[in-house]
């Protein structure tokens, strides 16, 4: 037998009643603090987080954002939802990756009857190696989501997301060793400004952001520009050819076929970033061609004054401030469009 | 289903204001069997079957053994069940390593041979439930106790899911006369047990977790060779990481059982602060120690038969064994060896010394513990290295014997040196403190207000860390 150790004794329901008020006291009081320290609440993104959102995908009332970091920096779900009531936004965009094998998974997917926009980038599309890039987040989804030992993943990510949603303590910024680290190294922790929230929309807050550090972003952002751009060449157009009256035609008539929708929506980039854009890849030979071959609505910024006042101070990605006013006018022009 | 994890923590509330519902102990001990499959199968399920083989075997044999007529059945029957637990551990855990070990051997007479990879999944916490059913079966076999009754009280001996994955590993002695009446936790149980899961998690997210793995990380996975500088202190912060975390697992564990009404007997009793290897085996995952003692070095004849030399052996191979059961690897065998070693020097130096009453003296007595804890460290490269060769590198740049010993180029961060050696002085502290002590004593002694501070600094920075940090699972998971 064991021996029976000596348990504390205590009036316990004191004990453990002050000790839950004054962990909720931590919290409230450090969330406080972090908060006027400019500190935001930020989930951290995961391949289970994008799968929980592609699973919701299903009925007829959906609306799938399908993109690279534009659509998941300057399309806000929730203003979205009130632009739609009634309908279902799933944000499946994702930072730094083209779309294309998201897009070919919901168009080939017999029970998905919802409506796809898709913020397509031309130099994605006239690019024969765009076609994979999240081609692991599909594949995760569709192997390891519904798999009962992942269950537990399932359930931890939903509680763990629904906590870091609403608490910035929780937020990898404020990391107990960065905390110790930045303390002893007598430095203060900057906030981040690039956040992400539960329904994975991504705000970039470039308008709290010191001027110095957007100037920095930017130029990061303007370096990284082919610095020669070349003219539209033949090789470009036929591989954006072939993907947009290929393989989109394709894709489109299935999704068609079982009711659902699809509109190409071109984001705004501004600057050096837009200028490089109209010489390399010209509207009347790249985007103007895609309703042309295919039959698919699109959405250029550059058609609509209410999408073209924005100024993306990275030359790439909205303002955060700017994302409801532009989501709400996207919202009525895609009713429009899909009348 | 790691206790580290929100899944747990709903699974566990779940399981605690069910089982307090309800008022049939056989019905609350059948209620606790089917979630603690319930608890393994989230990992694997189909792998819940081993477990049904091992206690479906084990629960006959026992039987067969209690009634066999003669000495010889008895033990045809005890090897029957040897060779059903062995043979599953050896199958899953060991084949793929002695298929490696056969085909370096062939390679090296030149024989090309290249069997296909045998892809086996190793089953959670294999070795810590075949141990359990194993001195259920010898302890039968050996006439100390008798078969059990009632087969839901032993299959719930094997599974009960607080200890089923990675210990304490529990005798049928311990666990079964406490499912005979009627167990519910009292108040006193549950405040404590829940103390002890926060604790326990504490030590695991916040310390090993948090603070320590990377530290450990960014020397060990380096690639590099570290200096002589650094290398000791991420080996100190490792001994601090695997202690934070196997005795976190262990104290969670504890605390989750007693919370059900059931007492699990300690793991850990503060080893950095053991004086001497003996010592540190009693206090270093005690339940492995105490059960190698009991069924394989007293087996081996322990210290009793054909003089000193025989002593030695017994011992050596008992932690050449311990050194196997925490992995297939060599590195692992090289682990116990090398404590094997310092048992047999320890037992030498001992006769050499004698019983004076300065070795007593607290001076001497920290001197001969930071001993222990040096030498301990120092056999800590091949527990955490990928291989024996990277375990040579390290342990040569330990003792200054690597050309780059004292010329690399720095691997850790000033910040990091600090967090290391901050964390290894306070745990070393804290284990001296608390040496001849236990937890219970300690909170016993302060007041309740003071207890409900420290449970709540330790939750709300678990809680922050856990949320904050990376997952990573209990290294004792692996064996």
């Amino acid at each position: 037998m064991i021996d029976k150790p000596n348990l504390p004794v205590a009036p316990h329901k004191y004990q453990w009643l002050f000790s839950i008020c004054l962990v909720v006291s931590l919290v409230i009081g450090s969330e406080w603090y972090w908060r006027t320290q400019g500190f935001m609440p930020r989930v951290v993104d995961s391949d289970m987080l994008w799968s929980i959102q592609r699973n919701r995908v299903y009925g007829d009332s959906t609306i799938v954002i399908v993109g690279s970091s534009r659509a998941q920096v300057g399309i806000d779900p929730e203003i979205m939802r009130l632009e739609y009531p009634g309908y279902k936004i799933v944000q499946l965009a994702k930072i730094g990756l083209p779309a294309f094998y998201t897009l070919q998974d919901l168009a080939n997917d017999p029970n998905f009857t919802g409506i796809i926009l898709y913020s397509a980038v031309v130099s994605f599309l006239a690019n024969e190696f765009y076609r994979r890039d999240q081609k692991y987040l599909v594949d995760y989804y569709h192997r390891e989501f519904f798999k009962f030992r992942n269950l537990k993943e399932r359930i931890d990510t939903h509680v763990r997301v629904f906590l870091q949603n609403y608490l910035a303590i929780l937020s990898q910024d404020l990391v107990l060793k960065k905390i110790v680290q930045w303390n002893l190294q007598n430095r203060q922790l900057t906030p981040n400004y690039y956040i992400l929230k539960a329904n994975r929309y991504r705000p970039v807050y470039y308008s709290k952001m010191p001027p110095e550090s957007v100037e920095r972003i930017r130029n990061r952002k303007i370096a990284a520009l082919t610095p020669n751009p070349k003219r539209a060449n033949n090789r470009r157009q036929r591989i954006f050819q072939e993907n947009i009256s290929q393989d989109l035609s394709h894709l489109y008539i299935h999704l068609r076929q079982r009711g659902g929708k699809l509109v190409f929506i071109r984001m705004p980039t501004s600057g050096p970033h837009w200028s490089q854009d109209t010489i390399t890849y010209p509207e009347w030979a790249y985007w103007n061609k895609i309703t042309e071959w295919t039959g698919i609505s699109t959405i250029h910024f550059r058609d609509y004054p209410e999408l073209l006042k924005y100024e993306c101070p990275d030359t790439s990605h909205l303002d955060a401030s700017d994302v409801p006013e532009f989501t709400r006018a996207l919202g009525r022009i895609i009713r429009t469009k899909l009348k | 289903m790691l206790f580290n994890s929100s899944t747990f923590i709903i699974f566990f509330c779940i399981v605690l204001i069910i089982s307090r519902c309800i008022g049939s102990w056989t019905v609350r001990k059948g209620f606790l069997l089917v979630v603690s499959y319930i608890f393994y199968a989230a990992w694997n399920p189909p792998l819940v079957m081993l477990l049904w083989v091992s206690t479906i075997a084990d629960w006959f044999c026992a039987q067969r053994i209690h009634t066999a007529p003669t000495k010889r059945i008895r033990k045809l029957i005890l090897l029957i069940s040897l060779g059903i637990n062995l043979g599953l551990l050896g199958f899953f855990k060991y084949s793929g390593f002695l298929m490696d070990n056969f085909v370096y051997l062939m390679n090296l007479l030149q024989i090309e041979f290249s069997p296909a990879s045998p892809n086996i999944i190793l089953p959670m916490g294999i070795s810590f439930y075949t141990f359990q059913t194993l001195s259920y079966t010898i302890d039968i076999y050996r006439g100390r106790s008798k078969p059990w009754p009632s087969f839901l009280d032993y299959a719930l001996y094997v599974t009960f899911f607080p200890q089923l994955v990675a210990g304490p590993i529990v005798r049928a002695a311990q666990f079964l006369p406490q499912c005979a009446e009627q167990n519910k936790a009292t108040s006193d149980q549950i405040s404590w047990g829940l103390t002890l899961l926060v604790i326990g998690l504490f030590s695991k997210v916040v310390i090993a977790d948090g603070l320590t793995a990377p530290i450990v990380e960014q020397v060990y996975d380096s690639g590099k060779v570290p200096g002589m500088y650094h290398v000791w202190v991420a080996t100190c912060v490792f001994s601090i990481q695997l202690f934070c975390d196997f005795a976190g697992y262990s104290t969670c564990a504890i605390g989750a059982a007693l919370c059900l009404g059931f007492k699990l007997p300690v793991n850990f009793r503060y080893p950095y602060a053991a004086i001497g290897f003996s010592d540190f085996w009693r206090r270093w995952h005690i339940t492995l120690s105490s059960w190698l003692r009991d069924y394989v070095y007293f087996a081996l004849g322990g210290s009793r038969r054909r003089g000193y030399a025989r002593t030695y052996i017994n011992q050596m191979i008992t932690m050449l064994l311990a050194g196997l059961w925490h992995g297939a690897a060599w590195t692992y065998v090289l682990f116990g060896g090398l404590h094997g070693f310092y048992i047999t020097v320890e037992r030498v130096l001992k006769g050499y010394l004698g019983h004076y009453s300065v070795w007593r003296l607290w001076p001497m007595r920290i001197f001969f513990m930071l001993l222990t804890y040096a030498g301990f460290v120092l056999s800590l490269p091949v527990f955490r290295s990928h291989d024996v060769s990277q375990a040579f590198t390290i342990i040569t740049s330990m003792i200054g014997l690597h050309p780059l010993s004292f010329q690399s180029e720095p691997i850790l961060y000033d910040h990091q040196v600090r967090i290391g050696i901050f964390c290894t002085a306070g745990i070393l502290i804290s284990h001296y403190l608390m040496r001849n002590s236990s937890l219970e004593e300690a909170f016993s002694r302060i007041h309740w207000s003071i207890r409900g501070v420290a449970v709540a600094v330790l939750a709300y920075l678990t809680l922050i860390s856990y949320y904050t940090g990376e997952d990573r699972a209990f290294i004792y998971f692996q064996f």
